[in-house]
């Protein structure tokens, strides 16, 4: 993973150069308001607030795209509000408000840091890209804001206002999922549009939330003036803990993989272990064969449930080696196998595999059938693992190896098998 | 889920009947003696409960569903007053695809009506401010005249539809009254309160932020991501079931007669949970437990799970009553069933103490224990060994009684109950003609 160690180093640099320059900006153009001013200070501090614990509280889970809701619906809600109750005006501008945003942020960042928990750079510099371009749009080009200085009154109706509003917290959203995609692609030979257009989707009904959710505190502080803060953050922290649900579901589809493979073991119809050590062995022959992240994860569970069939026989197969039994009893566990898979409803991937692992390759060669390469790597990783039985001595390999062989273009991939020699370290077989 | 034809109420009819006319009578009188709402925000509101309704999660599981038509129908009190959040919620429920009974739809419209009517009463009555009366109001008067008030209104719309719906439950499907009331208080209580928070948001922008019925686009937003967290407790529920479904499937494979059985034992333990009033938490426990009494199955050799359990010798019936150790252990390390495992792992305890494998005794024994040791037995009893029929519940109850310590008397009481009110489960086609 040399492309995460570089592209760190960029996003902290410009981040850590965002930060100072916002703040000697705010301080030299004099647009940080005077001490004495409690309230607006107060107000200030209750968005910084929210900012710190929207990073702390950010959602983070494997497959998907890290996320604050809270910390930037708190920050556009402080980009976005220039007046309180009773007609009181915000007396600063972009440079202060850059300068809070960036603090928080490193803040919570570094806090998150200390205590241990997985925390992306390049996530948290762009979003304060985003907060970046929305305030310049609507500070200084749509507002044209002096420092230190009350925003002019806005004159427009109500909602045309928000309908603005709306449209620059997007636009930041969006620039926000550039910067991450051209980060991405710096380090890693990656298609760029295809990144973006990924990062956009998967991340668009959150963005909108977060968007919405930080022009209606702007929106609201006019009445309300900062009690719209929590108020109207309150359906994102809900949603955070539905958050916690999404992630717990992922966990219970993956206890149950992880149960269903021991079901044959505890049965005493495979060797112990026998489904792990297919599994770990095939996902480096995926490696290997340069597979996806997801193909490899699709691969992983496939190979952990190859024998679930196996529970319907009646009497076991010695040791449990699929590969010593008649076709004919391979199709019909493999069959079973599929059946079981196909009732969890979420692993039609992974059933697809474990469709066609039995298949002889010689159909893909000579008909022309279309068999999965993941299907192939268990055939034949599930057929090195019989066949060793578990041993790992050098004669016990070069056996398995060599009965392999004797399958080689006609039972098996020839393309596999190579990247299975170089997996468990054996070189190109003489024999 | 387990439906049973025989535990319908009489009292049914006049029950919806009796919703209906009060429903109805609610929005006549108020229709008559309050202010009467603008026409507009009514029919935008409408529209909103609408779609909110046909986007419904349809069940999170344990008989509720969700949608977000409780928060329209909050804001709808501040907006529109009694009549217009009476007649919100009861045509919003009017337009109903799925469901073809038309007494369940016109149920559905009354009480939705009477949660609205209910709740803007309540809006009114703790000095809540409607419509333009809010403008140009400080932040400590909106909290006092609309914030509080609100919530208040919130609270008793909850209240009120959850003894609404555990009523029609009660006296349709033979639920406990007290039980189902648990069931949806806390299965949804807690976020219709919660989420009810987002319809203040909706009055806010409607009128001090002077929106208006812009507002309802934007308000949008939160509502989506209210919907997406709505769909992630069904999809919890959901992966729970598929993970019980795929587990009980593989067995299938091995013993295909076990599937019906599981699924027997499962109806009527949820039964007997409900009868002892049990918490929802530890119904759903039983339910997982005895759905999966026979897991263990896997591990035991068909050639003796194929043979009668007459013809076992004393130590191959020693393997086979292995088989609940054995299931016990095969489910660890899925989360959501480790309070199940205990109810597999002791299902042949006695109650007095005497019984396998630790010999435990009386309340000592998981309760999903001693419910899926009877709901086993009951099983066995289904058939009258003497004329091969299927046996009357006076025969099961008997048998249930014939050996004293084996079981929990609490749990054959409630069993013996619930059978006379559910009537046996249902033994499929398939099993009777074979």
């Amino acid at each position: 993973m040399t492309g995460t160690l570089r592209r760190e180093p960029v996003a902290a640099v410009l981040g850590v150069l965002g930060l100072v320059v916002s703040l000697v900006v705010a301080i030299s153009s004099g647009d940080a308001p005077p001490l004495r001013d409690e309230a607006t200070l107060g107000v200030v501090a209750a968005f910084s607030l929210a900012i710190v614990l929207g990073e702390w509280f950010h959602l983070a889970a494997p497959g998907f795209r890290g996320a604050a809701p809270i910390a930037m619906a708190a920050a556009f809600g402080l980009v976005l509000t220039t007046e309180m109750p009773a007609g009181v005006q915000l007396p600063y501008g972009a440079a202060f408000v850059l300068a809070v945003t960036a603090t928080s942020m490193a803040l919570g960042t570094t806090v998150r840091v200390v205590a241990g928990r997985e925390t992306s750079i390049v996530e948290t510099t762009g979003r304060f890209v985003a907060i970046l371009v929305a305030t310049l749009v609507y500070r200084v080009a749509v507002l044209g804001q002096d420092p230190g200085t009350p925003a002019p009154e806005a004159t427009t109706v109500p909602w045309q206002h928000a309908l603005l509003l709306l449209g620059i917290c997007m636009l930041a959203l969006v620039v926000d999922a550039l910067f991450t995609s051209v980060m991405r692609a710096l380090s890693a030979a990656v298609n760029l549009r295809r990144t973006f257009v990924e990062e956009f989707r998967s991340s668009f009904a959150l963005s909108m939330a977060v968007a919405v959710t930080g022009v209606l505190i702007a929106l609201a502080a006019l009445p309300l003036g900062v009690v719209a803060l929590p108020l109207f953050l309150m359906p994102l922290v809900l949603t955070l803990f539905a958050f916690r649900r999404y992630v717990s579901i992922r966990a219970t589809y993956l206890q149950s993989i992880r149960t269903l493979s021991r079901l044959t073991d505890a049965a005493g119809y495979t060797p112990a272990g026998h489904s792990e050590r297919v599994a770990a062995l095939s996902v480096k022959v995926g490696r290997e064969l340069g597979l996806s992240e997801r193909e490899l994860l699709d691969l992983e569970y496939a190979a952990l449930l190859h024998d679930i069939g196996q529970v319907a026989l009646v009497e076991p197969i010695p040791g449990g080696a699929t590969v010593l039994a008649a076709p004919a009893d391979q199709r019909r566990i493999e069959a079973d196998t599929v059946a079981i898979v196909r009732e969890t409803g979420v692993f039609e991937g992974v059933a697809h595999i474990l469709e066609h692992q039995t298949t002889p390759y010689r159909q893909v060669r000579e008909l022309g059938e279309e068999i999965p390469l993941t299907s192939r790597i268990v055939k034949v990783v599930n057929a090195y693992e019989d066949l060793t039985a578990g041993a790992r001595s050098v004669r016990a390999r070069d056996a398995a190896v060599e009965r392999i062989y004797l399958g080689l273009g006609y039972e098996y991939d020839p393309r596999v098998v190579d990247a299975l020699l170089k997996s468990i370290g054996s070189g190109p077989h003489t024999g | 889920m387990a439906t049973s034809t025989t535990v319908r109420s009489r009292w049914l009819p006049a029950y919806l009947g009796a919703v209906l006319c009060l429903s109805v009578a609610i929005g006549t009188l108020a229709w008559l003696w309050l202010p009467r709402p603008e026409l507009g925000p009514v029919l935008l509101l409408c529209l909103m409960g609408i779609v909110s309704f046909q986007i419904r999660e349809l069940d999170v599981g344990l008989r509720i569903g969700f949608s977000f038509l409780s928060i329209i129908l909050v804001a709808s009190a501040a907006i529109s007053g009694v009549f217009g959040a009476w007649f919100v919620g009861f045509v919003s429920m009017l337009v109903d695809r799925n469901q073809r009974r038309w007494s369940a739809t016109m149920f559905n419209a009354a009480m939705s009506g009477a949660v609205g009517a209910v709740s803007a009463l309540t809006y009114a009555l703790l000095g809540g401010v409607e419509g333009d009366g809010m403008l140009g109001m400080g932040t400590s008067e909106l909290a006092t005249s609309v914030g509080l008030p609100l919530l208040a209104a919130d609270v008793v719309a909850c209240l009120v539809n959850a003894v609404l719906l555990s009523g029609v439950i009660h006296l349709d499907q033979g639920v406990p009254f007290g039980v189902q009331l648990r069931r949806v208080l806390t299965g949804s209580g807690v976020a219709y309160i919660g989420y009810g928070v987002i319809g203040l948001l909706f009055v806010i922008l409607w009128f001090p932020a002077g929106l208006g019925a812009f507002s309802a686009l934007l308000v949008m937003a939160p509502l989506l991501a209210a919907r997406w967290a709505f769909i992630q407790y069904g999809e919890e529920m959901r992966s729970h079931e598929r993970t019980i479904d795929t587990l009980v499937t593989a067995l299938g494979t091995k013993e295909p007669a076990a599937v019906d059985r599981s699924h027997r034992a499962a109806a009527l333990a949820e039964w007997v949970a409900e009868e002892l009033g049990l918490p929802p938490g530890q119904i759903g426990t039983v339910r997982y437990a005895a759905t999966l009494h026979e897991i263990g199955h896997l591990g035991v050799a068909t050639r003796l799970l194929r043979r009668s359990p007459d013809s076992l010798s004393p130590a191959e019936r020693r393997v086979l009553d292995r088989h609940c150790v054995m299931g016990a252990r095969m489910i660890e390390g899925i989360d959501f069933l480790e309070d199940a495992r205990s109810g597999i792992r002791h299902q042949h305890e006695r109650f007095d103490g005497t019984g396998r494998p630790d010999g435990i005794a009386g309340h000592d024994i998981p309760v999903a224990a001693r419910i899926v040791a009877v709901t086993a037995a009951v099983e066995t009893a289904l058939v009258d060994p003497a004329t091969g029929r299927p046996a009357a519940v006076v025969d099961v109850a008997r048998r249930l009684q014939l050996d004293p310590g084996r079981f929990d008397p609490e749990v054959v009481a409630a069993t013996i109950v619930a059978l006379d009110k559910h009537g046996l489960p249902a033994r499929t086609a398939s099993e009777v003609s074979s």
